[in-house]
């Protein structure tokens, strides 16, 4: 083992190459040589300088004539928008009651529905949104979501304004002349309305507010205006069925069965299971517990005082008996000399 | 002092302690690339000192002073590496000559132990020890009393046996 003051002294020999050494001091020459010289040359690290009349880099900002004022405006709109945008899309999947549900039904589709060139793409674009705002119904309905008042008033809100662009949309159609193009638009839409899970949601969402459902039809009725009439159509009459099944909806009692029963509509049959069909199966098990009751109380009747029995054997009567000193005021001491006897009996 | 003699100074510093500053960065840096780069930054610096009219009292420990300090500035900027690391890479300690094979094995387990020694131990024992400086002139460079670096010294000696053992068992 060498010793580590002989391996420090051998780490004298550590040395640059002779090489290594006359290219420094060539470096450090020319350094010394050029002293006083307003720029000094250094091979080494040789950066030529730019001077202020040199030509500009297409990408600084001057080279356009962009001065601060103009470069942090455009900074700023491009922010804008892009903030904007990112806003906008995070709305998509907003529900009723979410912070940025506004922004989807007042931006948005507002936006879209502006970029819209004909009458006939704003309404096929309503019907849409019809069926989005049924959607979002279910999944508030799926969520249990629709039992906050709050949520349920925006919800209900939305679908009437909504359902009333629609309406309204097909009724400017119908101005221009294009009748038909409107039946045939609102077949299309109102043909593919999920109305077999929609149904349940609008139900739902009637018994969740039962003052909105009354709002809703004060609208309805109020504004007869929008609704278009189609003559020799199945449209209206559909149109009329939904409107009137929200006005039932609206002013039907409490009862929710009752409610649901008058929603439903006539064409989808309700599996509702009939009660007197399942009475028999019913019927024989019930007359078995009242034998049941009876076999029992004979039982406990006969039996004698004085035979011991299992605690849960024990009748009304013979439990009374029990506890009737425990209540009597001259009971205590009574127990506690049966306990002392019971004692002084078991003890040898 | 007139600019010839200041130049003739300056170089002549240079032929006399270029090995002894580029050692000290070798063995605080354990790189020789980062060494010779550390060297020629401190002569750089010491010349542009004098260029400024300012005058060293002494310039083997102005010069230490100096690499020092740049030392200091680079292990700021750059993580600690291992030597092992780097010998694997190819790393090879410069020795002048062939002669001096064992010199630089030397070296080389030399700097892996330093590594582990902490920065105050291993700048006093590289210039005392692998520079030759005396305790007087440390003092200069540190700006500590002779007395501290002699106590620092003993330490740090003490600290290097121990990982020395360490090792070879």
């Amino acid at each position: 083992m060498k010793n580590i003051l002989t391996q420090l002294k051998n780490a004298q020999s550590v040395a640059m190459t002779a090489a290594e050494k006359q290219s420094m001091r060539a470096h450090l020459e020319t350094l010394v040589l050029h002293a006083g010289s307003a720029t000094p040359h250094i091979p080494n690290h040789e950066i030529p300088k730019t001077t202020g009349a040199s030509k500009l880099s297409p990408y600084s900002g001057n080279a356009f004539g962009f001065n601060l004022l103009v470069r942090a405006a455009a900074f700023t709109l491009v922010g804008f928008i892009i903030g904007s945008a990112t806003l906008t899309f995070a709305s998509t999947n907003a529900l009723p009651g979410d912070a940025l549900y506004p922004i989807k039904t007042k931006v948005a589709e507002a936006i879209v529905r502006g970029l819209s060139f004909s009458v006939e793409n704003v309404a096929r674009y309503d019907a849409s949104r019809v069926q989005t705002r049924l959607a979002e119904l279910q999944t508030l309905k799926d969520q249990g979501r629709l039992s906050d008042p709050t949520v349920a008033a925006v919800a209900e809100s939305s679908m009437t304004n909504t359902f009333e662009d629609y309406t309204h949309s097909l009724s400017v159609l119908k101005d221009q002349g294009r009748e038909a193009r409107a039946t045939e638009i609102a077949q299309e839409t109102l043909g593919t309305l999920p109305l077999a899970t929609a149904q349940p949601a609008l139900v739902t969402a009637s018994i969740a507010i039962p003052t909105a459902n009354t709002k809703m039809a004060a609208k309805l009725k109020a504004s007869p205006a929008p609704r278009p009439t189609f003559e020799n159509s199945d449209i209206d009459n559909k149109l009329e069925s939904l409107s009137s099944q929200l006005k039932e909806l609206s002013t039907a009692t409490v009862d929710p069965s009752v409610q649901i029963e008058n929603a439903i509509p006539a064409d989808q049959p309700i599996n509702k299971p009939d009660v007197n069909q399942l009475l028999p199966d019913i019927s024989p098990n019930v007359k078995e517990i009242q034998n049941v009751k009876e076999n029992s109380a004979t039982i406990v009747a006969p039996v004698p005082s004085d035979t011991p029995q299992p605690v849960q054997e024990k009748s009304a009567a013979s439990l009374n008996a029990t506890v009737a000193p425990l209540i009597d005021p001259a009971a205590p001491q009574q127990i506690m000399l049966d306990a002392r006897d019971a004692t002084s009996v078991q003890r040898p | 002092m007139n600019t010839q003699s200041t130049q003739d100074l300056f170089l002549k510093s240079y032929d006399t302690y270029n090995d002894a500053i580029f050692r000290y960065c070798l063995f605080e840096t354990s790189n020789r690339e980062i060494a010779l780069d550390l060297t020629q930054d401190t002569f750089t610096k010491v010349w542009q000192y004098l260029e400024n009219g300012k005058e060293v009292e002494h310039m083997k420990a102005f010069l230490y002073r100096v690499a020092g300090n740049l030392v200091i500035d680079y292990r700021r900027k750059k993580k600690t590496q291992s030597l092992d690391a780097m010998t694997e890479e190819g790393f090879d300690v410069g020795v002048d000559e062939q002669e001096h094979n064992e010199g630089a094995y030397d070296a080389k387990k030399l700097m892996g132990l330093l590594e582990h020694v902490g920065d105050k131990y291993r700048d006093v024992i590289i210039m005392r020890f692998i520079d030759d400086l005396s305790v007087k002139e440390i003092s200069k460079v540190t700006g500590e009393s002779e007395n501290n670096i002699s106590v620092r010294l003993h330490r740090g000696m003490e600290k290097l046996r121990e990982l020395h053992e360490a090792r070879t068992k």
